[in-house]
């Protein structure tokens, strides 16, 4: 059975915990107790650590320093969450949202940062930087998606990915990331639009 | 304009993603992130937000102002200042009494203790003799090997000190408290009245000065190891801090095991696994290493062998610094796995340890 309710009345605020869904979730009915909550958060990450991890990659444009902090950080939000949590709750729909929304406040704060790179300090960046020699058909695919991504800004990357990658209309999109249908069909605009110049700088 | 695909790159993305979605996060991220979770504290986050905010709204206002000497010296951009040594440019520094404040992104040594660091933002530090001072801010330190017997190098904050053997570790310092993530290696911090509290690998450890020298510590399950899916309670036996391996798996295993039988070999992988962590605790690498090839050896998975491996070219790599057998490690890593999960990061270390 549907759910008859608009996206928006469902998923409103970003970080809204009561999107009931038909699909019965896997989350146990309100873990009683600390000890309760921690082996069912640990439960629910080891099964859904992957998709997590995927988008968190995806949004963190490759680099797995950006996917496993957002990956920590929204798990962490779950441990919150889960004693609101209803039973029924689509987990998998919540972890998508939530990890968009913990990836859009991480690349914005990376921004405000941006020289906080510790890579020059223990020679680790996860972004690898191939040399033409090295680059095979795969390898250039990967850079390019990487630098693609790593063009837009936060939301505009998001809204790209759920719209191209996810198939997610722009109605869905808003409600998961909180903006209007009006305003996320903007961001997905203007991010074709740089995504179209940087292709066309490398033709 | 219509866009095609291929005007916007999606069959790059799509590839990229499909690759994407075969990864997991690295051994040691899921090590730290299970243990934090089982820590039953979500405060790392808020933590991490807390002073970050309050340092931008209302801190930095005052700190700007009270870090400003007055008349303001030049920015020191390239120069040694209070020994300090710039390893980055372009850097600005200034002097302020007997410590420096750093603005922005900057790296520094300290060639006597052997102490490497790298400031984030404003920040203000102080030379010691034996190590630095954070007076404020957030930087990141890496200390050379300390030479067995001698003194360790100190990172000093307001509640105590970090005491440092030869690792990797980040500190945060806030008018509220402090923490600091060990990445790799061993330290352990030092309260004012000389109590001391170890910190091991993908530990963080907090302090929290408007409650006086009260250490909040993250602290990591009895087997942080452990499936943390299990359903029994009964955990594996606890690991005494330091133990060497009693006995890690001999390199045989059955053909086909049943499903109780690779319950069994799942059990001995992880404790020995716990084993390795403990000995990277310790740092004593080439036991690690050792250890680690006895296991892939047993390994009867390729996603073990693959992980294993992994660890194995990092530990020689990073931690070891034997770079003609990290170069043989990757080479062979690299052909056995043209397309694993870690193939990027290989390749990059390939051009850095075979060049």
């Amino acid at each position: 059975m549907a759910d008859l309710r608009k996206p928006e009345d469902r998923l409103g605020v970003k970080d809204a915990v009561d999107d009931v869904h038909p699909n019965v979730g896997p989350i146990a009915a309100s873990p009683p107790d600390d000890a309760a909550r921690v082996a069912e958060v640990a439960r629910l990450y080891e099964r859904h650590k992957a998709e997590v991890f995927r988008l968190a990659l995806r949004y963190g444009a490759g680099r797995r320093d950006f996917a496993e902090d957002v990956l920590q950080d929204v798990f962490f939000r779950l441990f919150e969450a889960l004693g609101r949590l209803e039973a029924r709750t689509d987990l998998s729909r919540w972890l998508y949202r939530v990890t968009a929304n913990v990836s859009i406040s991480r690349i914005r704060r990376e921004k405000v940062a941006a020289a906080a790179s510790l890579s020059w300090l223990f020679g680790r960046s996860d972004r690898v930087q191939e040399t033409p020699e090295s680059l095979t058909s795969a390898h250039r695919e990967l850079v390019m998606a990487e630098e693609i991504l790593s063009e837009l800004p936060a939301k505009e990357r998001i809204a790209f990915c759920m719209h191209h990658l996810d198939g997610k209309e722009l109605l869905e999109i808003g409600a998961l990331i909180g903006h209007s249908k009006g305003y996320v069909s903007k961001l997905v605009a203007r991010a074709e639009t740089r995504v179209r110049k940087r292709r066309q700088k490398w033709r | 304009m219509a866009l095609n695909d291929d005007e916007l790159g999606l069959e790059a993305l799509r590839a990229a993603d499909e690759r994407w979605s075969k990864a997991l996060p690295s051994s040691e991220a899921d090590l730290r992130i299970r243990a934090a979770l089982s820590a039953k504290r979500p405060a790392p986050l808020a933590y991490k937000l807390v002073p970050a905010m309050a340092f931008s709204l209302g801190l930095g206002v005052a700190l700007s102002a009270a870090l400003r000497p007055d008349p303001a010296p030049a920015p020191v951009t390239t120069r040694a200042v209070l020994g300090f040594q710039p390893s980055e440019e372009p850097c600005s520094a200034t002097e302020d009494g007997a410590a420096i404040v750093v603005r922005g992104a900057c790296g520094y040594s300290l060639p006597a203790p052997g102490l490497h660091l790298r400031t984030e933002g404003l920040a203000k530090l102080e030379p010691l003799p034996d190590g630095v001072r954070l007076l404020r801010g957030r930087a990141s330190f890496k200390v050379d090997k300390v030479a067995a017997g001698a003194p360790p190098v100190r990172v000093v904050v307001q509640r105590g000190a970090i005491e440092v053997l030869g690792t990797e570790f980040i500190v945060l310092e806030e008018a509220e408290g402090g923490q600091v993530d060990l990445l790799e290696g061993r330290i352990h911090f030092r309260d004012q009245s000389g109590e001391i509290t170890d910190v091991t690998p993908g530990r963080r450890l907090r302090w929290n000065n408007s409650t006086g020298p009260v250490i909040d510590e993250v602290t990591p399950p009895a087997d942080p190891i452990a499936p943390l899916n299990a359903s029994e309670p009964s955990a594996p036996p606890a690991r005494a801090k330091g133990r060497v391996p009693a006995a890690l798996p001999e390199p045989s295993a059955p053909p086909s095991p049943g499903p109780d039988d690779r319950a069994v070999n799942k059990a001995a992988f992880e404790a020995a696994l716990a084993e390795v962590a403990a000995l990277r605790a310790q740092g004593r690498y080439p036991e690690a290493v050792r250890a680690l090839e006895v296991l892939e050896t047993s390994a009867a998975g390729q996603r073990e062998r693959e992980v294993l491996g992994f660890e194995i070219g990092r530990l020689l790599e990073v931690q070891i610094g034997d770079r003609p057998r990290a170069c043989a490690h990757w080479t062979a890593y690299l052909r056995e796995f043209p397309a694993g999960r870690y193939q990027a990061q290989v390749a990059r270390s390939l051009r850095t340890v075979c060049d």
